[in-house]
Protein backbone atom coordinates (compact mmCIF):
# COMPACT_ATOMS: atom_id res chain seq x y z
CA UNK A 1 0.00 0.00 0.00
CA UNK A 2 1.15 3.45 -1.18
CA UNK A 3 -0.05 5.16 2.05
CA UNK A 4 2.45 2.65 4.32
CA UNK A 5 5.08 4.18 3.18
CA UNK A 6 3.96 7.82 4.41
CA UNK A 7 3.93 6.61 7.46
CA UNK A 8 7.08 6.03 7.97
CA UNK A 9 9.30 8.44 10.14
CA UNK A 10 11.30 10.08 7.72
CA UNK A 11 14.66 10.19 9.50
CA UNK A 12 13.54 9.30 12.95
CA UNK A 13 15.74 6.20 13.32
CA UNK A 14 16.35 2.97 11.72
CA UNK A 15 12.61 2.31 12.26
CA UNK A 16 12.22 1.46 8.28
CA UNK A 17 11.83 -2.36 8.50
CA UNK A 18 8.58 -4.87 8.65
CA UNK A 19 8.20 -5.06 12.45
CA UNK A 20 8.85 -1.47 12.72
CA UNK A 21 6.22 -0.47 10.47
CA UNK A 22 3.67 -3.05 11.19
CA UNK A 23 4.02 -1.42 14.86
CA UNK A 24 3.91 2.03 13.89
CA UNK A 25 0.80 1.63 12.29
CA UNK A 26 -1.12 -0.35 14.80
CA UNK A 27 0.53 2.30 17.03
CA UNK A 28 -3.15 4.12 18.27
CA UNK A 29 -5.33 0.82 18.18
CA UNK A 30 -2.36 -0.20 20.46
CA UNK A 31 -2.45 2.46 22.98
CA UNK A 32 -6.57 2.92 22.64
CA UNK A 33 -6.73 -0.67 23.66
CA UNK A 34 -8.70 -1.55 20.59
CA UNK A 35 -5.75 -4.81 20.10
CA UNK A 36 -6.80 -8.65 20.25
CA UNK A 37 -4.97 -10.37 23.06
CA UNK A 38 -2.17 -11.64 20.27
CA UNK A 39 -1.99 -8.93 18.07
CA UNK A 40 -1.22 -6.87 21.27
CA UNK A 41 1.30 -9.08 22.53
CA UNK A 42 3.24 -9.27 18.94
CA UNK A 43 3.40 -5.25 19.57
CA UNK A 44 4.36 -5.42 22.74
CA UNK A 45 7.27 -8.24 22.63
CA UNK A 46 8.22 -5.60 18.98
CA UNK A 47 8.11 -2.69 21.24
CA UNK A 48 10.48 -4.62 23.91
CA UNK A 49 13.24 -5.35 21.32
CA UNK A 50 12.73 -2.22 19.63
CA UNK A 51 14.23 0.90 21.52
CA UNK A 52 13.45 3.78 19.06
CA UNK A 53 9.71 2.47 18.18
CA UNK A 54 9.92 1.88 22.33
CA UNK A 55 10.33 5.53 23.03
CA UNK A 56 7.79 6.72 20.05
CA UNK A 57 4.98 4.63 21.65
CA UNK A 58 5.79 6.26 25.07
CA UNK A 59 5.72 9.48 23.44
CA UNK A 60 2.47 9.07 22.09
CA UNK A 61 1.39 7.69 25.48
CA UNK A 62 2.53 10.35 27.69
CA UNK A 63 0.52 12.64 25.46
CA UNK A 64 -2.47 10.66 25.59
CA UNK A 65 -2.26 10.35 29.76
CA UNK A 66 -1.58 14.50 29.72
CA UNK A 67 -4.63 15.26 27.48
CA UNK A 68 -6.58 12.74 29.92
CA UNK A 69 -4.99 14.55 32.92
CA UNK A 70 -5.57 18.09 31.28
CA UNK A 71 -9.23 17.61 30.94
CA UNK A 72 -10.91 14.90 33.08
CA UNK A 73 -10.23 16.26 36.11
CA UNK A 74 -13.32 18.90 35.96
CA UNK A 75 -15.77 18.60 38.56
CA UNK A 76 -19.71 19.50 38.41
CA UNK A 77 -20.12 22.81 39.99
CA UNK A 78 -21.96 22.93 43.32
CA UNK A 79 -25.10 24.68 42.03
CA UNK A 80 -25.49 22.36 38.88
CA UNK A 81 -24.91 19.59 41.68
CA UNK A 82 -27.74 21.07 43.83
CA UNK A 83 -30.31 21.69 40.91
CA UNK A 84 -29.60 18.54 39.95
CA UNK A 85 -30.37 17.15 43.19
CA UNK A 86 -33.26 19.10 43.54
CA UNK A 87 -34.87 17.61 40.00
CA UNK A 88 -34.31 14.55 41.20
CA UNK A 89 -35.87 15.18 44.11
CA UNK A 90 -39.33 16.43 41.96
CA UNK A 91 -38.63 12.96 40.05
CA UNK A 92 -39.30 11.00 43.21
CA UNK A 93 -42.05 13.00 44.04
CA UNK A 94 -44.05 12.44 41.43
CA UNK A 95 -42.61 8.20 41.56
CA UNK A 96 -43.96 8.36 44.82
CA UNK A 97 -47.28 9.70 43.75
CA UNK A 98 -47.35 12.88 45.18
CA UNK A 99 -48.81 15.71 43.46
CA UNK A 100 -47.02 17.66 40.53
CA UNK A 101 -47.79 21.09 42.16
CA UNK A 102 -45.77 19.60 45.42
CA UNK A 103 -42.89 18.48 43.73
CA UNK A 104 -42.63 21.79 41.12
CA UNK A 105 -43.00 23.64 44.28
CA UNK A 106 -40.05 22.46 45.66
CA UNK A 107 -38.10 22.19 42.57
CA UNK A 108 -38.96 26.07 42.73
CA UNK A 109 -37.77 26.50 46.00
CA UNK A 110 -34.83 25.16 45.98
CA UNK A 111 -33.24 26.68 43.28
CA UNK A 112 -30.42 29.30 43.81
CA UNK B 1 -42.39 18.30 28.00
CA UNK B 2 -42.37 14.74 26.37
CA UNK B 3 -38.86 13.89 25.19
CA UNK B 4 -38.08 11.08 23.40
CA UNK B 5 -35.09 9.24 22.63
CA UNK B 6 -34.33 6.68 19.69
CA UNK B 7 -32.21 4.25 20.11
CA UNK B 8 -31.84 1.97 17.27
CA UNK B 9 -31.94 -1.86 17.83
CA UNK B 10 -28.77 -3.08 19.50
CA UNK B 11 -27.12 -0.11 20.53
CA UNK B 12 -26.16 1.37 23.55
CA UNK B 13 -28.22 0.44 26.69
CA UNK B 14 -31.36 -0.59 24.45
CA UNK B 15 -34.10 -2.52 26.26
CA UNK B 16 -35.39 -5.98 25.98
CA UNK B 17 -38.56 -7.38 27.55
CA UNK B 18 -36.19 -9.84 29.32
CA UNK B 19 -34.91 -9.48 33.14
CA UNK B 20 -30.95 -8.10 32.93
CA UNK B 21 -29.13 -10.33 34.51
CA UNK B 22 -25.20 -9.14 35.54
CA UNK B 23 -22.71 -9.33 38.18
CA UNK B 24 -21.61 -6.25 40.34
CA UNK B 25 -18.46 -6.95 42.16
CA UNK B 26 -19.24 -10.97 43.55
CA UNK B 27 -23.04 -10.37 43.46
CA UNK B 28 -25.65 -11.33 40.92
CA UNK B 29 -27.85 -8.62 40.03
CA UNK B 30 -30.96 -8.91 38.38
CA UNK B 31 -33.06 -6.18 37.65
CA UNK B 32 -36.60 -6.38 35.96
CA UNK B 33 -37.33 -3.19 34.36
CA UNK B 34 -41.01 -4.59 33.89
CA UNK B 35 -41.79 -5.19 36.90
CA UNK B 36 -39.90 -2.25 38.73
CA UNK B 37 -41.93 0.35 40.25
CA UNK B 38 -41.14 3.82 39.32
CA UNK B 39 -39.98 4.71 42.60
CA UNK B 40 -37.73 1.63 42.80
CA UNK B 41 -36.85 2.93 38.67
CA UNK B 42 -35.88 6.42 40.29
CA UNK B 43 -34.00 5.16 43.09
CA UNK B 44 -31.97 3.29 40.24
CA UNK B 45 -31.74 6.26 38.60
CA UNK B 46 -30.49 8.27 41.54
CA UNK B 47 -27.50 5.63 42.49
CA UNK B 48 -26.00 5.15 39.00
CA UNK B 49 -26.75 8.05 36.80
CA UNK B 50 -25.68 10.75 40.10
CA UNK B 51 -21.95 9.43 39.94
CA UNK B 52 -21.72 10.43 36.20
CA UNK B 53 -22.44 14.04 36.59
CA UNK B 54 -18.62 15.03 37.07
CA UNK B 55 -17.60 13.01 33.79
CA UNK B 56 -21.02 14.56 32.23
CA UNK B 57 -20.33 18.32 33.22
CA UNK B 58 -16.23 17.90 31.71
CA UNK B 59 -17.71 16.39 28.64
CA UNK B 60 -20.40 19.16 28.34
CA UNK B 61 -17.78 21.87 28.84
CA UNK B 62 -15.46 20.79 25.94
CA UNK B 63 -18.87 20.62 24.08
CA UNK B 64 -20.19 24.23 24.42
CA UNK B 65 -16.70 25.55 25.81
CA UNK B 66 -18.23 27.91 28.74
CA UNK B 67 -19.56 26.61 32.21
CA UNK B 68 -22.88 28.07 31.70
CA UNK B 69 -24.00 26.58 28.79
CA UNK B 70 -22.44 23.09 30.01
CA UNK B 71 -24.13 23.53 33.18
CA UNK B 72 -27.32 23.64 31.53
CA UNK B 73 -26.64 21.16 28.92
CA UNK B 74 -26.13 18.57 31.55
CA UNK B 75 -29.18 19.23 33.31
CA UNK B 76 -31.36 18.68 30.54
CA UNK B 77 -28.90 15.39 29.52
CA UNK B 78 -30.18 14.42 33.31
CA UNK B 79 -33.81 15.30 32.47
CA UNK B 80 -33.72 13.60 29.46
CA UNK B 81 -31.86 10.22 30.52
CA UNK B 82 -34.28 9.79 33.61
CA UNK B 83 -37.49 10.42 31.15
CA UNK B 84 -35.96 7.44 28.96
CA UNK B 85 -34.59 5.30 31.75
CA UNK B 86 -37.18 2.79 30.89
CA UNK B 87 -35.70 2.10 27.36
CA UNK B 88 -31.69 1.39 29.71
CA UNK B 89 -30.69 -2.03 29.62
CA UNK B 90 -28.93 -2.62 33.16
CA UNK B 91 -25.88 -3.84 32.96
CA UNK B 92 -24.91 -1.98 29.87
CA UNK B 93 -22.47 0.75 29.78
CA UNK B 94 -24.84 3.66 31.71
CA UNK B 95 -22.24 6.07 31.03
CA UNK B 96 -21.70 5.58 27.56
CA UNK B 97 -25.51 5.79 26.90
CA UNK B 98 -25.74 9.12 29.03
CA UNK B 99 -22.99 10.57 26.62
CA UNK B 100 -24.78 9.67 23.66
CA UNK B 101 -28.16 11.84 24.87
CA UNK B 102 -25.66 14.34 25.77
CA UNK B 103 -24.18 14.10 22.65
CA UNK B 104 -27.71 14.12 20.69
CA UNK B 105 -29.01 16.75 22.48
CA UNK B 106 -26.27 19.25 22.43
CA UNK B 107 -26.26 18.60 18.06
CA UNK B 108 -29.78 18.70 17.80
CA UNK B 109 -30.91 21.47 20.41
CA UNK B 110 -28.48 22.84 21.85
CA UNK B 111 -25.66 24.37 19.47
CA UNK B 112 -28.37 26.41 17.75
CA UNK B 113 -28.74 28.56 21.07
CA UNK B 114 -25.10 28.34 22.24
CA UNK B 115 -23.56 31.53 23.37
CA UNK B 116 -20.52 30.92 21.95
CA UNK B 117 -19.88 31.25 17.81
CA UNK B 118 -20.89 28.39 16.11
CA UNK B 119 -17.94 26.09 15.85
CA UNK B 120 -16.71 24.56 12.58
CA UNK B 121 -17.27 21.18 11.83
CA UNK B 122 -15.03 18.24 10.31
CA UNK B 123 -16.19 19.15 7.43
CA UNK B 124 -15.36 22.36 7.27
CA UNK B 125 -11.76 21.93 7.60
CA UNK B 126 -9.91 23.19 5.30
CA UNK B 127 -7.77 20.99 3.34
CA UNK B 128 -4.87 22.86 3.57
CA UNK B 129 -5.37 22.66 7.00
CA UNK B 130 -5.04 19.24 7.04
CA UNK B 131 -2.01 18.95 4.65
CA UNK B 132 -0.14 21.55 7.55
CA UNK B 133 -1.57 19.65 9.84
CA UNK B 134 -0.17 15.83 8.07
CA UNK B 135 3.21 17.97 7.35
CA UNK B 136 4.34 18.42 10.51
CA UNK B 137 3.00 15.55 12.37
CA UNK B 138 3.50 12.54 9.71
CA UNK B 139 6.78 11.73 11.85
CA UNK B 140 6.58 9.59 15.07
CA UNK B 141 6.10 12.33 18.44
CA UNK B 142 10.02 12.61 19.32
CA UNK B 143 10.92 12.61 22.51
CA UNK B 144 12.24 16.56 22.49
CA UNK B 145 8.98 17.39 21.04
CA UNK B 146 7.12 15.20 23.77
CA UNK B 147 9.15 16.58 26.54
CA UNK B 148 8.45 19.76 25.62
CA UNK B 149 4.46 19.08 25.29
CA UNK B 150 4.61 17.69 28.82
CA UNK B 151 5.57 20.86 29.96
CA UNK B 152 2.83 22.32 28.62
CA UNK B 153 0.17 23.56 31.46
CA UNK B 154 -3.38 21.94 31.78
CA UNK B 155 -4.98 25.29 30.94
CA UNK B 156 -2.77 24.82 27.01
CA UNK B 157 -4.68 21.85 26.73
CA UNK B 158 -8.16 22.51 27.35
CA UNK B 159 -7.50 25.67 24.82
CA UNK B 160 -6.10 23.83 21.86
CA UNK B 161 -8.91 20.86 22.53
CA UNK B 162 -11.52 23.62 21.97
CA UNK B 163 -9.29 25.20 19.10
CA UNK B 164 -10.09 22.03 17.32
CA UNK B 165 -13.25 21.23 15.25
CA UNK B 166 -15.93 19.80 17.18
CA UNK B 167 -16.44 16.82 15.28
CA UNK B 168 -12.57 16.34 15.71
CA UNK B 169 -12.64 16.99 19.55
CA UNK B 170 -14.98 14.85 20.48
CA UNK B 171 -13.73 11.72 18.89
CA UNK B 172 -10.08 12.71 21.16
CA UNK B 173 -12.35 13.67 23.96
CA UNK B 174 -13.83 10.37 24.47
CA UNK B 175 -10.87 8.17 23.26
CA UNK B 176 -8.23 9.87 25.47
CA UNK B 177 -10.30 11.36 28.27
CA UNK B 178 -13.23 9.12 28.79
CA UNK B 179 -10.74 6.64 27.50
CA UNK B 180 -14.24 4.98 25.34
CA UNK B 181 -13.77 2.16 22.73
CA UNK B 182 -14.01 3.04 19.22
CA UNK B 183 -17.29 0.95 19.12
CA UNK B 184 -18.75 3.03 21.73
CA UNK B 185 -17.81 6.53 20.41
CA UNK B 186 -19.65 5.26 17.00
CA UNK B 187 -22.69 4.82 19.35
CA UNK B 188 -22.23 8.03 20.97
CA UNK B 189 -21.92 10.17 17.98
CA UNK B 190 -23.64 7.91 15.72
CA UNK B 191 -20.98 6.99 13.18
CA UNK B 192 -19.56 3.92 11.59
CA UNK B 193 -16.20 2.86 13.44
CA UNK B 194 -14.22 4.52 10.44
CA UNK B 195 -15.29 7.57 10.72
CA UNK B 196 -14.33 7.78 14.42
CA UNK B 197 -10.94 6.42 13.62
CA UNK B 198 -10.26 9.09 10.97
CA UNK B 199 -11.44 11.85 13.37
CA UNK B 200 -9.61 10.61 16.52
CA UNK B 201 -6.38 10.13 13.82
CA UNK B 202 -6.63 14.01 12.23
CA UNK B 203 -8.06 15.11 15.73
CA UNK B 204 -5.24 14.31 17.33
CA UNK B 205 -2.58 15.71 14.62
CA UNK B 206 -4.60 19.54 14.78
CA UNK B 207 -4.33 18.93 18.79
CA UNK B 208 -0.24 18.04 18.52
CA UNK B 209 -0.07 21.13 15.98
CA UNK B 210 -1.65 23.27 18.50
CA UNK B 211 0.58 22.18 21.06
CA UNK B 212 3.51 22.35 19.29
CA UNK B 213 2.64 25.87 18.63
CA UNK B 214 1.82 26.95 22.29
CA UNK B 215 5.23 25.09 23.04
CA UNK B 216 6.82 26.93 20.55
CA UNK B 217 5.08 30.27 21.90
CA UNK B 218 6.35 29.62 25.62
CA UNK B 219 9.81 29.10 24.35
CA UNK B 220 9.79 24.92 25.20
CA UNK B 221 10.56 23.13 22.03
CA UNK B 222 13.51 25.50 21.18
CA UNK B 223 14.68 24.96 25.04
CA UNK B 224 14.23 21.06 24.28
CA UNK B 225 16.04 20.64 21.34
CA UNK B 226 18.83 22.69 22.13
CA UNK B 227 19.03 20.56 25.52
CA UNK B 228 18.75 17.42 23.09
CA UNK B 229 21.46 18.43 20.64
CA UNK B 230 24.02 19.12 23.50
CA UNK B 231 23.27 16.08 25.48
Amino acid sequence: MSDEATKLPAGAGPCTDGPCTEAQQHLWDYLDGELSDGDCAKIKAHIEECPPCAEMFENEAKLKEKVHRACGCESAPQALRSRVMSMIAAFKLEACGGSKAEASEQEVSQRP
Amino acid sequence: MLVTTQFAPGSIGSVSALPSHFMEGDELVVIDVESETPEERTERFERDALPLLDALYAAALRLTRNPDDASDLVQETVERAYKSFHQFKPGTNLKAWLFRIQTNNYINNYRKKQRQPLQSSADDVEDWQMAQAESHTSTGLRSAEAEALDQLPDGDIKEAMASIPEDFRLAVYYADVEGFAYKEIAEIMGTPVGTVMSRLHRGRRLLRDQLTEYARERGFVKDAISTEATS
